[in-house]
């Protein structure tokens, strides 16, 4: 099976930007084309994507749910079950999910390891409710 | 999938399988990484454009097939397709029903005028329904004083009335029937000069383009893209434009299509031609409704009126003319004189069998030799519609069950067998051309039934005639398959109803029937379990052809009928093939009356059963019918 080991994985940018120098559309690579592809996960909703349904990040149904540590925990396990399905390039090691009742959201913290590094990386998302 | 070496499949039209191709052509570019997992940009961008991809090679495939009639699906592009091919679906058609009436009125008038889309009620299913006089009618008055309309047809369905003021200036204007249940039948267009100018003019549609000129009165009738009929005027060379401000007046009847077939009585709404006593006897109950033209039938019907271009030479051509312009028919069939029995050099026969009844009334079969075909058919032949020629079979069956296996009584499984044969009959014959296929049968009555073990049946072909009674007449019996007839000494396949018949010395004997042997007819009594022949030579059988002739057959009495040739007289024949075949304009029937089950249970005891039909000879046959 060929190592995966420092692959540059290179993805556009969502936010459609164009590069200052040559006006092309931004890229995003490494680490953090994997990021983007995390946040994109888990705040897609079942049946969002045309013709895969079965993409869901799992997190709609909870966002209503009252605040708790239960709550916080079946965030977390809905996270990391989403990122193992869908995200083969990122190693979970830890997903911790803490409310902020002030301000009606959730941090989260991902942690994980990349498939094309060594090193641990850390994803903090910030989830509202609108 | 597409190639490796970085060739672009485009041959697929799945969603999956064109971003499949998608991603492995991208696998060979350096340009983006990451494509191929589900979080990615990309990925979402692979999904709008294999989507859009997916959405055009659908609507491309869609459109491709509503270019043809074979593959369309859309009523609109069928109704498109076919009016390439000159044809025009038919619309609903109320049922039409005919009544005699008789009308007392208050006084002595010298005639009764009973017009046009006069009302009449009658009740299907507890529902009623109006029915119009198809025509106007005058009634004078009998030697009786009594005044007698006869033969009235009726047609189902609510008269209305549309009108338009032609608009030259609006090159869109459309003269449409709004109503979806539009009988175009009883469709009628007549053009008033003008709201100050009452003169007017009947149009009527166009059936035959070689016959329009710039002053022909007719209309150009089409199916619209929602359904409707629209009518359609000449543009002054291909038949009369309309002129601005002229009034189009467009009556029809909408119907309730063949939710009204059967009805059978009818009763006055509120009064014909000014009088309200009035008494309805129906000649011919309801009939030939039927819902608008379907889709399957478009497809179907639309290339065969194409190829008979409205003139009728091959026979098809004659089948598919009936049908278009008959609606009462349920099927057609044609043939040349050259292949009937005996030959008729120059004519064509076709026989119609009827939506409703058995056989067409006198007068439409006329129209339908006048009207339809003689104006389409080449010169020096002539048409004949004839009436199906109805073959019975007469069906003897022993069926052993297992009580064990049912819960149901003896009489219920004959009851369960006896629907089953019925049901056969109806989906598997009644039509020309519907050949009865013995093995068909008895596998439907094992089937009939869980408990069913197996049957042992045997048929027999019966046809009726109306013999003349009190005279001596000749009469062409033609069953049309052959009949069995192992041997010269064989007696016995043919045998009929009972009847009344002198001897030679003058002596009246009841309960006669005829016989065979060795290829002569007679007529046979019994006494106890003989048989003494009363005439022994009525006509004569010939048993290949399975074509009977009777020459001097005298009967006097059938049952309490001793005058006229109204009543009729069963004929049964055993076939030498099980399979019974109809040939050109018969058809086969099974009817229950011809039903007679023995139901033996055969729980566990492997109970024999002789066999109904023997092959020895005449006195082991299933005979008494």
């Amino acid at each position: 099976m060929p190592t995966t080991y420092g692959k540059q994985y290179k993805d556009f940018d969502m936010d459609f930007g164009k590069h200052p120098a040559h006006g092309d559309l931004l890229f995003v690579t490494k680490t953090k084309a994997i990021n983007r592809s995390i946040n994109n996960i888990i705040k897609t909703q079942a049946g969002e994507r045309l013709f895969q349904p079965d993409i869901d990040g799992g997190l709609n149904a909870l966002l209503f749910a009252p605040f708790g540590a239960l709550t916080e925990n079946r965030i977390s396990k809905a996270i990391a079950h989403a990122l193992g399905k869908f995200e083969p390039r990122a190693n979970i090691q830890k997903v911790t999910v803490k409310a902020d009742e002030a301000s009606n959201a959730y941090l989260i913290n991902i942690t994980f390891i990349p498939d094309n590094d060594v090193q641990e990386t850390t994803l903090e998302v910030y989830l509202e409710r609108a | 999938m597409a190639s490796a070496e970085g060739k672009l499949n485009i041959s697929e039209l799945d969603f999956t399988k064109i971003k499949d191709n998608l991603i492995g052509f991208l696998s060979n570019q350096a340009e983006f990484v990451g494509y191929n997992f589900k979080g990615s940009s990309f990925d979402v961008l692979m999904d709008v454009l294999a989507y859009n991809t997916h959405y055009n090679a659908y609507y491309a495939n869609m459109v491709a097939n509503e270019m043809f009639l074979d593959s369309a699906t859309l009523r609109n592009s069928v109704v498109a397709r076919a009016k390439h091919l000159g044809y025009i679906p038919r619309s609903a058609r109320g049922s039409k029903a005919t009544v005699n009436l008789t009308i007392t009125p208050t006084g002595s008038p010298s005639l009764i005028s009973v017009n046009k889309n006069t009302q009449f009620s009658g009740d299907v299913d507890g529902v009623s329904y109006i029915w119009c006089t198809a025509n106007s009618h005058t009634i004078n008055v009998n030697a009786n004083g009594v005044y007698t309309a006869t033969s009235v047809d009726l047609t189902q369905g609510i008269p209305v009335t549309f009108r338009y003021t032609a608009n030259t200036g609006d090159v869109d204007q459309k003269f449409i029937l709004p109503n979806a249940n539009v009988d175009t039948d009883t469709l009628s267009v007549v053009i008033q000069t003008s709201d100050t100018d009452t003169e007017s003019y009947t149009y009527t549609v166009a059936n035959d383009i070689t016959t329009v000129n710039a002053l022909s009165k007719i209309y150009f009738l089409t199916e619209n893209a929602d359904g409707k009929y629209e009518v359609e005027f000449g543009d002054g060379v291909l038949g009369k434009n309309v002129s601005n401000g002229n009034i189009v007046i467009m009556s029809s009847l909408i119907c309730d299509a063949d939710d009204t077939n059967g009805c059978k009585a009818f009763s006055v709404v509120s009064d014909v031609g000014g009088y309200s006593n009035v008494k309805i006897e129906t000649v011919s109950s309801a009939g030939g409704g039927q819902e608008p033209e379907d889709m399957e039938g478009i497809k179907f019907n639309a290339p065969k009126s194409f190829d008979a271009q409205n003139r009728c030479v091959t026979t098809h051509d004659y089948v598919t003319t009936v049908k278009r312009d008959y609606s009462g028919a349920q099927s057609v069939v044609a043939w040349g004189g050259e292949d009937d029995d005996p030959p008729v050099y120059g004519k064509v026969f076709v026989a119609i069998k009827p939506a409703s009844g058995t056989v067409l009334s006198g007068s439409t079969k006329a129209w339908v030799q006048d009207t339809i075909l003689a104006k389409r058919n080449v010169v020096g032949v002539t048409p004949e519609v004839k009436d199906p020629d109805y073959l019975y079979l007469k069906i003897n069956a022993t069926v052993k069950y297992d009580s064990g296996m049912t819960t149901n009584s003896s009489a219920t499984l004959k009851s369960t067998v006896s629907t089953a044969i019925i049901d056969y009959g109806t989906t598997q014959l009644k039509d020309f051309d519907k050949s009865f296929r013995y093995s068909n049968l008895i596998k439907k009555i094992d089937e009939s039934e869980i408990s069913v073990k197996s049957n042992q049946t045997s048929i027999a072909i019966k046809r009726y005639f109306y013999p003349l009674l009190g005279s001596s007449s000749a009469y062409d019996l033609k069953f049309s398959n052959e009949i069995y007839h192992p041997s010269n000494t064989f007696w016995g396949a043919v045998t009929s109803g009972d009847f009344s018949y002198r001897d030679s010395a003058n002596t009246l004997w009841t309960g006669c029937r005829m016989q065979d042997v060795n290829g002569v007819v007679q007529v046979y009594r019994t006494s106890g379990q003989d048989r003494i022949i009363v005439d022994n030579n009525v006509g004569s059988i010939t048993y290949s052809s399975g074509k009977m002739e009777l020459l001097s057959f005298k009967p006097i009495a059938i049952g309490s009928a001793t005058t006229g040739n109204t009543t009729q007289m069963a004929v049964y024949v055993t076939p030498a093939s099980n399979d019974v075949l109809p040939l050109r304009e018969q058809i086969i029937l099974i009817e229950e009356g011809d039903l007679n089950i023995t139901m033996i249970d055969d729980a566990g005891t492997g109970t024999y059963v002789q066999g109904a039909v023997g092959s020895v000879d005449g006195t082991t046959l299933a005979t008494g019918y």
